[in-house]
């Protein structure tokens, strides 16, 4: 059994590494960092860390740069399989770096599922599609789903099964930029949010725990039953409306990442999923009312 | 640091080589193995040949479902990727002017798919090569470029680097299809110690059924080329699928064409000025991959070795920098190697004062462009 005390996994962490159960990955992770093990021990069940042992999907790590940047302006590199993939950034980022490097294991390397840019959200095994480009309010929108009675299954990474087109839940926190960390707070004030994070690449990050289980065991998946475009706009009246068969496939397409990738399989596979969902278009301002008018939708079989 | 003496297959940066090897021992493997082994295939982009293999073993059931889920993701890309690449090839016979001196010649990954060859689907093929004679060059760019295929923006300097030091254009993209095409005229650098004639390939090319106008290497061309552009390169990262594809070819011809091939090989490796890294890369994929050499070849490859210390000090190196660093035992050292065939392998390239204004040119605009 492995410790799930901050100051247990910093030993975990620092010494043989340990394995991050999240959905149907396994990430072996090693850091001698405290605030990525504060993190962690913040944002994840107490299951979801397993010993350092056995099959691992991705084997990270994040660790002082060699050279001046070690101490002046101090950094941090994260590395994949031994390989440095990205540049270093500035040392206190180290948490929310490590999300960022989980999710480009997957986009990057994972091929044996459909993925889509897009967050996804299930009631009764009903899963709720919300693809978008960062900047939509999509993580805002999720976030305040998921506080609210639907499980959350990811935040930024849809995960469609290539053989049942069910999608499967990532079990990863919801990363929350700027003022959506607030807005949050307000609507949510028993949500378990993380470190607040400032001045990255992508403005103030912060990472929201996933309420309640979060994590779908990677036996149970959803069924792909509604398939929303959302965006956010400042001041506009909450409006849910048809979206075509034929327009809702080519912007779901616009967000895949592996779709060349898979060629016919992930043509049919997102074929079947737009033919299987209501699609339709959400431009919201009021978050209380759009997830409102989404908690009201009832699934047509 | 102790020298630790290479404990045979089970040093952990064997597994790999071992497991391309002895592909039985993909059913043996335990979940830790696995967890080694798939990051060592996935830098050397042998994911799908690994999936290939171990499906031929029948070894399915007895590999952890997340690493066969890995090897699926990986066939299923790869798959895709060979029927892309026949797509490229079929359009590309239409794009290619008609009356050359001789037909193109395909190079590499297409060549090993347009031959046949078996392990040619699995195999991770980024881009086109193609080899046309020096004097149709220019007629074949123009055509190309009227066809799309345009140079993928380069400065003045790499573009004069391409032209007159290397044996291939700047790389070549295709406007609307975004595939990659690298035209060669030779198969080694013209500012290489021994320029081999690419005419010698042109000459004993063979005709490829499915596509009119282009040709493949002969059999004994196919692995010398494979040798040559293995040690001649400088992506040792990926130096195990190379050697896993002269182990495939010298299994797949000696066993179809026998001794025509073996002694085409020794005869073409001497006509072509090849002979030395064509034994050093027989001999490395005799030891490690067990690949079955008549004795006769091996000692006839083995005439223009060089003295002792630096034959051996060869065979440490491309032991060392073709083993993975992903999963493997010391990265470090792996690096070390890499880096030293490296420096052997620009400075066989180019000489001396020519070698040293590429590197001060390359040091300008890495701290140019900077972290």
């Amino acid at each position: 059994m492995t410790a799930t005390t901050a100051n247990g996994l910093a030993a975990d962490l620092a010494g043989p590494g340990l394995t991050l159960v999240t959905g149907p990955f396994r990430s072996r992770i090693r850091a001698r960092l405290a605030t990525v093990a504060a993190g962690l021990a913040s944002l994840y069940p107490p299951d979801a860390f397993e010993p350092a042992t056995g099959f691992a999907d991705f084997h990270v790590a994040l660790d002082r740069p060699v050279g001046a940047r070690r101490w002046y302006r101090p950094q941090v590199r994260f590395r994949f399989d031994g390989r440095e993939v990205f540049r270093p950034l500035p040392r206190p980022q180290a948490y929310p770096m490590l999300e960022w490097g989980l999710n480009w294991c997957v986009t990057t390397q994972i091929n044996h599922y459909l993925l889509f840019h897009a967050a996804v959200l299930a009631r009764a095994g009903r899963a709720l599609i919300l693809p978008g480009e960062p900047g939509v309010g999509k993580s805002t929108l999720c976030a305040a789903l998921a506080s609210r009675g639907w499980e959350l299954l990811s935040d930024e990474i849809a995960l469609v099964a290539l053989d049942t087109g069910h999608l499967h839940g990532l079990g990863r926190p919801v990363s929350l930029k700027n003022a959506a960390i607030d807005v949050i707070r307000r609507f949510a004030p028993d949500a378990v949010i993380g470190a607040t994070c400032h001045d990255t690449l992508k403005g103030t990050v912060a990472h929201l725990r996933a309420p309640r289980r979060g994590a779908l065991q990677a036996a149970d998946a959803a069924c792909p039953t509604w398939l929303v475009f959302p965006r956010f706009i400042p001041g506009a009246p909450t409006r849910l409306q048809t979206e075509t068969r034929e327009r809702g496939f080519f912007r779901l397409v616009d967000n895949a990442f592996n779709f060349t990738t898979l060629g016919t399989l992930a043509f049919e596979r997102t074929t079947d999923l737009v033919n299987r969902s209501t699609c339709l278009d959400l431009t919201y301002s009021d978050l209380e009312e759009a997830v409102g008018r989404l908690g009201s939708l009832r699934a047509v079989d | 640091m102790i020298w630790k003496r290479r404990s045979g297959g089970s040093d952990r940066s064997e597994l790999l080589i071992d497991c391309l090897a002895r592909p039985a021992r993909l059913g043996e493997l335990a979940p830790e193995q696995w967890d080694r082994l798939i990051p060592q295939a996935r830098e050397a982009r042998l994911l799908a040949t690994l999936e290939a293999l171990l499906a031929e073993q029948g070894g399915q059931g007895r590999a952890p479902g997340a690493a066969r889920d890995h090897l699926r993701g990986a066939g299923l890309a790869a798959q895709r990727r060979a029927d892309a690449l026949e797509w490229e090839l079929s359009r590309l016979v239409t794009e290619l002017p008609g009356g050359l001196a001789a037909p193109p010649l395909l190079l590499k990954g297409a060549a090993y798919l347009a031959a046949g060859l078996p392990h040619a689907r699995t195999r991770h093929c980024a881009d086109i090569d193609l080899l046309v004679a020096r004097t149709d060059l220019e007629r074949v760019e123009r055509m190309l470029f009227w066809a799309g295929w345009q140079p993928a923006g380069l400065d003045a300097y790499d573009e004069r680097y391409y032209r007159e030091w290397m044996h291939q254009l700047p790389p070549l993209q295709h406007r609307r299809r975004g595939s990659t095409l690298d035209l060669h005229h030779n198969i080694l650098p013209a500012t290489a110690r021994r320029p081999p004639d690419p005419r010698l390939l042109l000459d004993r090319a063979v005709a490829t059924p499915g596509l009119p106008g282009l040709t493949v290497p002969a059999p004994a061309h196919l692995a010398i080329h494979c040798a040559v552009h293995l040690l001649a390169d400088t992506e040792w990262d990926k130096a195990v699928r190379d050697f896993h594809d002269l182990d495939r070819i010298l299994r797949h011809y000696g066993a179809h064409e026998g001794d025509a091939f073996w002694q085409e090989l020794v005869g073409e490796a001497v006509r072509l000025r090849c002979e030395r890294p064509v034994d050093h890369a027989v001999r490395h994929v005799q030891a490690r991959f067990g690949t079955p050499v008549p004795p006769a070849v091996a000692a006839a490859l083995a005439r223009r070795r060089p003295a002792a210390p630096v034959a051996g000090l060869m065979v440490r190196a491309v032991d060392g920098a073709s083993r993975p660093c992903a999963g493997g035992e010391q990265p470090r050292r792996t690096r070390a190697w890499r880096a030293l065939l490296f420096v052997r392998a620009h400075w066989l390239r180019m000489p001396p004062l020519l070698l040293l204004r590429h590197v001060i040119h390359k040091a300008r605009v890495a701290r140019a462009e900077g972290p």
